[in-house]
């Protein structure tokens, strides 16, 4: 142990401008993550507003059981799983297509039209968003139905269909996000040594090879720590999509239904801050167990790439 | 080398993280010490006050000049601070304070009411009502105890008007929190029809669900770019299912009440003193309202997506969306004038929604004023409420604005609204908690018909047998948690007869409500029940 904090402040020393350049990030990081979480407390405690978050009474595991009781714990976790499991995959498959596809492009000027055209959803508001879905969908006077009527097909039903929204979310996930992860692959595909490709060019290797066998490889640190990234939010469905875009419709909450939307909901229309802390801690608690597998997995294909 | 080092540091860095989630558990009991005196200061601080109170017992301290926070919900009225600044000239003369008010939005106010208690905002005064969280926060202690001796300290012309009755309904347990409305208010229900329309496919009357029925259909079928009644949005998604309920528990042989808060869904029959309660889902007329609901949007009456509709109905109707709207006499009157303003063509009717259910006399809780438990001038906010409910001068400028800007009055009773009432309108600016029977000037002129529904009103409504019981939800927390959520999901789309198998999905419900609990917050919702029974 003595032998460890000698190296610790060993290091200090040596690289003290590093420690330095690190300090507000960690500063911010304690005072904004760590401190804010002594308010799990809330999730025993019977909340009133005159004795505070530390006055109030405890009430030991109480809160943790409207949860279980109205049926709901089940679906919501299934639904955030399943989803984030789907955004994370198709989102990182298209990803990894564009990235690779754009960077076959020869036209310049091209290539930067639709990289930022592809990255502009990214700054749009799911508000904005969910104010399209509705304009698309809306049964009479959608966009979608208007063209079916107008084309002499029965209009569509939409938002009473619980079937479609997995796919209407996973597409509007992928319609904002999929610019954005596309610039950083494209990056890392851009500082691929380009040497590799000349001589694979010059030993007559495809271009499926070209992309089999230097581009993948090369990029898969890239693949591997926004993977890793990502998994760390897997259980925090991105709540403004589930919120916005489905307009918190209760024809379709069984398939829409993530944990997020769920806590807000009830905090909503019950200002029982202790029951939705108490969710919110469940969520947090799922979300640890589901890093920890992730990285346990990474480790074992990929030990150099593991957090921890 | 370089790898150990890494090794080491990122069990350093997990050490602190374990650290911080260490410090995080123990920082309780740390909290619990830091709160405790300043429990003990508050303690002291009332102490001093008696002292105080005591010590001058020819009237409170106002030696210190404050203003106080008030906390509105509505749109700031664009004459309002004009109209405070009246009020301020006279309650510093008066009690060396003034008035600062804020405003939350009605479309805000769900979320943001409950928050501000919790925010550690400072301020003190707050619009309350049964409707609008006055249990909830009560029993959160976030309101101010209200007892008779400081209302006769500090609020004398209270304690003296104030109808018995309402301070007896004021109560939670044995306590009371808010100064309620020193005013008697019916809720009645009118439908709002396009004239317009009405003539154009032949039909006289819509002041029954039959008439309406007929009226919807005829619109359905003919108007294509209308939707008849835009019902849906969170505020009005059981308008007509609440319409429907109420003329099916009139007509019903056990006289149906509802009972308890509304998420349980629980009704009584008013005949029977052993106050059975059951969901209303196991009262007999719920299938046949449901199955009538479902046969009404099937027909088109409102949007197929009513159920993520962000506009009420009363808006999409200003709006020329739809042809029919329902809504409260007192909203009524205000969109009465502005649709009129607007579309004098559309010749807009207003008829009784109330067929033979008897309007609701209002609980003088639904509306009333109360005071933050944590503001550093209670009594100096009580004593500013005393004049704002009681003073002639204070209580006109808060209700209707200013004299002779605003209104005119038209004898002692009534007034006439000027054009300046716009940017201030009668009755309009979240002073329903301090409405006083004693002050109160009527409106003259606005729909031609209302003093005649009214007139009728007066003479049917009537308060539910169980409309002063107020239900102890604390040992059911969980279950209504739980059947919140039904209420909010199943119940809703019930509610809009979104439905393709009335009986069945009643059925699913009916099991969901079980597994949540319901039958046990019912037997407690008996048992509180029948002991408000035997004490009234």
């Amino acid at each position: 142990m003595k032998k460890k904090n000698h190296l610790f402040l060993q290091d200090l020393k040596r690289n003290w401008v590093k420690w330095l350049m690190l300090a507000p990030a960690a500063v911010t990081v304690i005072l904004m993550c760590y401190v804010p979480m002594t308010g799990i407390v809330l999730a025993f405690k019977e909340y009133n507003y005159h004795d505070g978050i530390f006055g109030s009474p405890w009430v030991g595991l109480k809160n943790f059981q409207y949860f279980f009781q109205s049926g709901k714990a089940w679906t919501t976790t299934r639904n955030t799983i399943l989803y984030n499991m789907a955004f994370l995959c198709v989102n990182t498959v298209l990803q990894i297509t564009c990235a690779i596809m754009l960077s076959e492009v020869v036209g310049k000027k091209f290539k930067r039209l639709t990289q930022s055209v592809m990255f502009l959803p990214y700054f749009i508001s799911w508000v904005v968003v969910g104010a399209f879905v509705y304009n698309l969908f809306n049964y009479e006077f959608g966009a979608v139905n208007t063209f079916l009527k107008n084309a002499g097909l029965n209009p569509v039903d939409i938002y009473s269909n619980k079937a479609a929204w997995p796919f209407i979310l996973v597409a509007f996930s992928a319609f904002k996000n999929v610019g954005y992860g596309t610039v950083m692959y494209l990056a890392s595909i851009v500082n691929i040594d380009p040497h590799l490709f000349e001589a694979a060019e010059a030993d007559g290797a495809s271009m499926w090879q070209k992309i089999r066998h230097i581009t993948l490889p090369c990029i898969r640190p890239t693949i591997v720590i926004l993977f890793l990234l990502a998994i760390g939010t897997i259980m925090k469905g991105d709540f403004q999509m589930f919120w916005q875009v489905t307009g918190n419709n209760p024809m379709v909450l069984e398939t829409t239904d993530v944990i997020d939307t769920y806590v807000t909901r009830s905090l909503l229309t019950l200002q029982e801050f202790g029951m939705t802390s108490a969710a919110g801690l469940y969520q947090s608690g799922i979300s640890f167990i589901l890093v920890l597998i992730a990285n346990f997995l990474v480790k074992k294909v990929e030990p150099d790439y593991a957090l921890f | 080398m370089n790898r150990k080092k890494k090794r080491i540091l990122s069990l350093l860095l997990t050490a602190i993280l374990c650290m911080g989630i260490l410090s995080a558990c123990g920082s309780s009991p740390a909290g619990d010490d830091s709160t405790a005196p300043a429990k003990s200061d508050a303690v002291d601080q009332d102490q001093s006050s008696g002292t105080q109170q005591s010590a001058e017992s020819a009237g409170p301290d106002i030696s210190e000049e404050v203003t106080l926070t008030m906390y509105l919900i509505g749109d700031r009225p664009v004459d309002n601070d004009e109209v405070f600044a009246r009020i301020n000239e006279r309650l510093k003369a008066e009690i060396n304070a003034t008035i600062e008010v804020k405003f939350m939005s009605w479309g805000e106010y769900e979320n943001k009411y409950p928050l501000i208690f919790a925010s550690g905002e400072d301020w003190d005064i707050i619009y309350t009502a049964d409707w609008c969280f006055y249990n909830a926060q009560a029993t959160k202690q976030g309101f101010w105890e209200i007892t008779r001796e400081d209302l006769e300290t500090y609020a004398p012309m209270t304690a003296q008007t104030m109808y018995p009755e309402a301070w007896e309904q004021a109560k939670v347990g044995d306590k009371v929190y808010m100064l309620p409305m020193n005013y008697k208010e019916i809720t009645a229900y009118v439908y709002m029809v396009r004239g317009d329309l009405m003539d154009k496919y032949d039909i006289t009357s819509v002041s029954s669900l039959d008439e309406a029925e007929a009226y919807m259909d005829a619109i359905a079928q003919n108007e294509a770019g209308m939707i008849p009644l835009d019902v849906g949005s969170d505020y009005d998604k059981l308008f007509v299912y609440d319409r429907m309920w109420a003329q099916a528990c009139e007509q019903s042989s056990e006289k149906l009440t509802g009972i308890g808060p509304w998420q349980v869904m629980a009704s009584v029959s008013s005949l029977d003193d052993t106050a059975a309660v059951k969901g209303n889902y196991d009262q007999d007329p719920f299938l046949d309202v449901i199955t009538r609901l479902k046969d009404w949007k099937d027909r088109g009456f409102w949007s197929k997506n009513a159920v993520v509709n962000t506009q009420n109905n009363t808006e999409s109707f200003q709006a020329g969306r739809s042809a029919l709207a329902l809504m409260n006499a007192n909203t009524a009157k205000s969109v009465y004038a502005a649709v009129t303003a607007e579309h004098p063509e559309w010749d807009v009717r207003v008829f009784d929604a109330q067929e033979d259910a008897p309007p609701v006399l209002n609980s003088y809780l639904a509306n009333g004023m109360s005071i933050f438990s944590k503001s550093k001038h209670p009594e100096r906010a009580l004593m500013a409420l005393d004049y704002l409910r009681n003073d002639k001068e204070v209580n006109s400028l808060f209700c209707y604005g200013i004299e002779g800007k605003h209104w005119e009055a038209a004898g002692d009773n009534a007034l006439v609204s000027l054009p300046d009432s716009t940017n201030y309108a009668y009755d309009g600016n979240c002073n329903w908690g301090v409405r006083n029977d004693a002050n109160w000037r009527v409106i003259e002129g606005g729909i031609p018909n209302l003093p005649e529904l009214t007139a009728r009103w007066q003479e049917t409504a009537r308060s539910s047998r169980y409309q002063t019981f107020v239900f102890d939800d604390a040992a059911v927390k969980n279950e209504i948690a739980a059947m919140g959520e039904i209420f909010n999901t199943d119940y809703k789309l019930l509610g809009l007869g979104f439905t393709d198998d009335p009986e069945g999905d009643i059925a699913k419900m009916r099991s969901k409500m079980e597994t949540a609990g319901a039958a046990k917050v019912y037997a407690a919702l008996q048992e509180q029940a029948q002991a408000f029974l035997e004490n009234n």
